[in-house]
């Protein structure tokens, strides 16, 4: 009975404990190896003769080379058009799903699937769907004049760069959909309805009601698709691999590269430590603006 | 207990390890879906080889032949890689160089191969002396043409004489009308690919006699370069799609569609060309040449993993798989084995393929210490001239000196 | 209702067509997916495209099953998808249940924790999970897999079942311990039996989490036998034959089962999405 008791009385710490242990040794011990790492000049070739301790050298020499803030600068626009379009589609479309007409949850259901499929799988379809030769996008496009014959859309810089957004975008947008909608259901309809009624036109009540109830999940959507967008890493990798010529190389394809085709696993983890530092200005943000409110 | 129960326990024991304990295993990994399905030869020769030897439980395994070299090495840094790898040709000294296969020398040695394979594919997988793969199936390149637009142009060619660059630019000009283009390329590793034998015609080289030093930017590299770019950008004989031709596939198609009328390859495409019914005739002529004739020689070899733990069983295998007996397996895919009583094995009996074994003696291969990288690296040359117009020497110099540093690197400098 | 009937059906033919065509544009991507995994091969190379398949055949995802092996692919892949989800599940029960009900020392900085880990790169943990691997013997193995799928799926569903924890309220809890129930009792007769669809909803994030993953299957797995079904797929482009039609078949199968779990976890996934990060 005594045994009970003090299970019973110390039951949270016995519910805890488990998983403390395994964050520390699945979360916590592969950190602190990479850092740790990331001071040695841990590659193929010194794998066998032994692992010498550059200091800093790994950093100093991410930081000073081209291809590693090409990879930053790729980055951020990447993840800037991920979060303006991700933002812009899904906002367009919660407002429709908003609208008091029936029959439009089948609508709600069917915009969730491209967020299901894996994003591999998505990437797959998409290759195919931009093929340089029989793929829909350029049938469509020689059919409606836009070009006079197919064009190699993952081939051109530019186009890669834009394609692979709007795929991204056209696979991500229903969590900020769902996340805008669940806000607006929030508002009280007879707002609008008294709105109307005095006579504010579509624009007006669309800033004076919608926007300012949507405030706080737009920070949110915002936040949480930035931190998303820097870390992903599958949609690019299986259209372009940062093709063509680095024109979608961006930090994570960049890293991965490092590590498993050149094997250079202290430079990799440099890196992949110095954008954990980049990373860590929104994380905070998110902590303090977001995530802190609702922890108590 | 008595020992009656003692001894059947034994007995049992003793069975028992006679069928699971006492068998070795060996695993290989094999690329091109070579063992797909149980009517394939290999997977036959696989059956054969057991039977042979009971003692050993032969395993393959197919995996793709994409980033194949990248999974292979970190396989072997992970300490889980099979015992007998299949290798591209070219990738055999860069894998050894890193210390992921074992030097075959002493089998090959011992087991007589030396002379039964082919010497050229041999020294390539040769590095300090050391042999890192036994090589099995070689090809050749040569240019696949469309032979019916050949006609319709006008067009004469040779079966047995190579033409000069002045002389192809003429033809694929010729050849460039309407929606056709006279000539193809695949894009980025692939471009550089296929550029090699053109560096070689121009008498060029990638790498230095002793491998140290990065030569494909001297004046004839950067000739060979500007000309083959040139094609794309000056000449416009090569579709603008081709920038995006990323595996044999895509250009192929291209080639069937009649979007292309001239493109080099190996005679594996052969098969998938007479599969796919074309609806013109199509040929194959010896690949341009300049101050001499040179084609990429490429195929592939067989390998053991230097942490493998049942060497000679492996090596039994390869040697099985390299007999004469067993050069059906090869040109079961319709691939030529890389044994010297190959051309005499009565097995080949198609014209097309014939025109590439032609091509054989004047084969070269790009094998070196840092052979795959620097396609990679050549490749990327290729995309900055081709797809952002940056001036030819400029990109290859770039080109050449990311490749010497890796060389350096790799040589321990 | 202050508006006329007849602006109200303008604005509701309005919206339905709105959302018709935006929605048919969305799904354009996976139609041509379906149309192409039904075309035999030589309908696929063809430009301008049939856009219905003129000789529709189910021969593709036979093609796909047997001779591209998804059939090993998905059974593999659903084995360390369900093996992830019943850890994270018991682990996350454990750890939900004793955030949402105890008070302890350090309990805001361990949920900050949680909800930093689900922040970080993937490629940050995968260097030295493979260092971690290799010494271990664990390469290119599913153990190894589940392990390290468990970095992301353990914050994830302790941070989603507190949620639904704390939903209950104590006093029904309370009530039962006056009776005489230990907490252990209390927890398995009245906590696990109310919170029943939030443990299934986590577990089906979890598992979707799972087998959507690509690039630990990638690197983690080297022998073809254990390969995960998104890994097959991408690794069947090779340089000499893509068959587009096959591919999308495959991508179909994989997809497919996702797709269910989604029909029928609607309801909460609003809440786990906006909770947690599933990301494939």
């Amino acid at each position: 009975m005594n045994v009970k008791r003090f299970f019973d009385k110390h039951m949270g710490f016995f519910l805890m404990s488990p998983t403390i242990a395994v964050m520390v040794l699945i979360i916590i011990v592969p950190l602190i190896i990479g850092l740790v790492m990331s001071f040695f000049n841990y590659n193929l070739l010194t794998l066998h003769r032994g692992i010498p301790f550059i200091g800093f050298s790994n950093y100093s020499k991410a930081l000073g080379d081209e291809n590693f803030w090409m990879a930053f600068w790729n980055t951020l626009w990447w993840t800037a058009a991920n979060v303006a379009g991700q933002v812009a589609l899904g906002l367009s479309i919660a407002l429709l799903l908003n609208q008091p007409v029936k029959g439009v949850g089948i609508y709600k259901a069917l915009i969730l699937i491209p967020w299901a499929i894996p994003s591999a799988v998505a990437a797959l379809s998409w290759m195919w769907l931009l093929h340089p030769e029989f793929g829909l996008v350029n049938d469509i496009a020689v059919r409606l004049g836009l070009v006079s014959e197919p064009v190699a859309w993952l081939g051109r810089p530019l186009t890669a760069q834009v394609w692979v957004v709007i795929a991204r975008v056209w696979k991500e947008f229903p969590l900020s959909a769902l996340i805008f909608h669940a806000a607006l259901q929030t508002i009280p309809k007879d707002l609008y309805e008294a709105a109307e009624v005095d006579g504010a036109g579509v624009w007006k009540r669309f800033w004076n009601i919608t926007i300012p109830y949507l405030k706080s999940s737009i920070v949110v959507a915002i936040t949480l698709i930035t931190i998303w967008t820097f870390n992903s890493f599958n949609m690019i990798w299986v259209m372009t691999k940062g093709g063509p010529g680095g024109a979608t190389e961006i930090l994570a394809t960049s890293i991965y590269k490092t590590a498993f085709q050149r094997y250079n696993f202290g430079f990799a983890s440099s890196q992949s430590i110095l954008m954990v530092i980049f990373l860590s200005a929104i994380i905070i943000f998110y902590l303090y603006r977001v995530e802190g409110k609702k922890i108590d | 207990m008595t020992a009656k129960k003692i001894l059947l326990i034994a007995a049992v024991m003793l069975v028992f390890f006679a069928f699971v304990g006492g068998k070795t295993v060996i695993t290989m990994w094999v690329y091109d879906e070579m063992a797909a399905n149980e009517e394939m030869e290999l997977v036959k020769a696989q059956k054969e080889f057991m039977k042979r030897n009971p003692t050993v439980e032969l395993k393959i395994e197919n995996v793709p032949n994409r980033g194949l070299m990248e999974k292979f090495i970190t396989a072997s840094l992970a300490g889980v890689a099979p015992d007998i790898i299949h290798v591209s040709t070219t990738w055999a000294v860069e894998l050894g160089a890193i210390g992921t296969l074992l030097p075959l020398n002493d089998y090959i040695y011992a087991s007589g191969k030396d002379k039964e394979i082919l010497k050229s594919a041999i020294d390539s997988s040769t590095l300090d002396g050391n042999i890192y793969a036994l090589p099995w199936i070689s090809d050749a390149t040569a240019l696949i043409i469309n032979k019916t637009a050949f006609e319709k142009a006008g067009i004469n060619y040779s079966r047995d004489t190579a033409m000069n660059w002045s002389e192809f630019l003429e033809v694929a000009k010729k050849l460039t009308h309407d929606d056709q283009y006279g000539f193809g390329i695949r894009s980025g590793r692939g471009a550089a690919y296929g550029w090699f034998p053109w560096l070689y015609a121009n008498g060029g080289s990638l790498f230095s006699p002793d491998g140290t030093k990065v030569t494909f930017n001297e004046p004839e590299g950067k000739e060979a370069f500007k000309f083959y770019t040139d094609l794309f950008t000056t000449h416009k004989v090569i579709p603008p799609g081709a920038i995006a031709y990323d595996t044999w596939d895509d250009i192929r198609n291209s080639f069937l569609g009649g979007r292309i009328a001239m493109y080099i390859a190996g005679d594996w495409e052969i098969a998938p060309l007479r599969a796919a019914n074309a609806a013109f005739e199509i040929d194959v002529i010896p690949h341009p040449m300049q101050v001499r004739r040179a084609t990429s020689l490429g195929g592939s070899s067989l390998g053991i993993w230097s942490g493998s733990k049942e060497k000679d069983a492996a090596w039994a295998w390869i040697d099985f798989l390299t007999s004469a007996e067993n050069m059906k397996v090869a040109f079961s895919y319709g691939r030529f084995p890389s044994r010297v009583d190959a051309l005499e094995s009565g097995f080949i009996n198609d014209p097309l393929i014939e025109q590439f074994i032609r091509e054989f003696p004047y084969g070269i291969n790009h094998a070196s210490l840092v052979g795959d990288y620097s396609r990679t690296v050549i490749g990327d040359a290729f995309t900055s001239v081709l797809v952002y117009g940056e001036d030819p020497d400029t990109a290859l110099d770039k080109a050449a000196k990311i490749v010497q540093e890796a060389l350096n690197e790799a040589l321990g400098k | 209702m202050y508006l006329s009937k007849k602006k109200r059906i303008r604005r509701a033919l309005l919206v339905h067509a709105a959302l018709f065509v935006l929605t048919f544009i969305i799904l354009l991507p996976v139609l041509w997916m379906i149309l192409t995994s039904l075309k035999p091969t030589a309908e696929t190379l063809k430009f301008p495209s049939t856009i219905l398949p003129e000789n529709p055949t189910f021969q593709n995802y036979l093609a796909a099953w047997r001779n591209m092996r998804l059939g090993t692919y998905f059974v593999n892949s659903l084995y360390v998808s369900l093996m992830t989800t019943f850890v994270a599940i018991v682990l996350g029960c454990m750890g939900g249940y004793a955030l949402a009900r105890f008070r302890m020392k350090g309990e805001k900085a361990y949920l900050m924790f949680i909800l930093v880990t689900r922040m970080f790169p993937a490629v940050v943990f995968l260097i030295p999970f493979f260092i971690m691997m290799r010494n271990l013997g664990l390469t290119d193995s599913f153990t190894g897999l589940i392990i390290s799928y468990t970095v992301f799926s353990l914050p994830f569903s302790i941070w989603l079942l507190r949620g639904f924890f704390r939903n209950i309220p104590s006093e029904l809890e309370e009530a039962a311990r006056i009776d005489g129930c230990t907490r252990a009792k209390a927890f398995t007769r009245i906590i696990l039996p109310l919170s029943a669809p939030g443990i299934a909803a986590t577990a089906v994030f979890c598992f979707i989490l799972a087998w959507n993953e690509f690039m630990f299957a990638n690197t983690l797995i080297m022998s073809d036998s254990k390969r995960m079904l998104t890994v097959a797929l991408v690794a069947s482009i090779s340089d000499f034959l893509v068959k587009w039609n096959e591919l999308m078949a495959g991508g179909m199968i994989t997809t497919i089962p996702v797709i269910i779990f989604y029909l029928f976890m609607q309801k909460y996934i609003t809440g786990g999405l906006t909770e947690g990060s599933v990301k494939g």
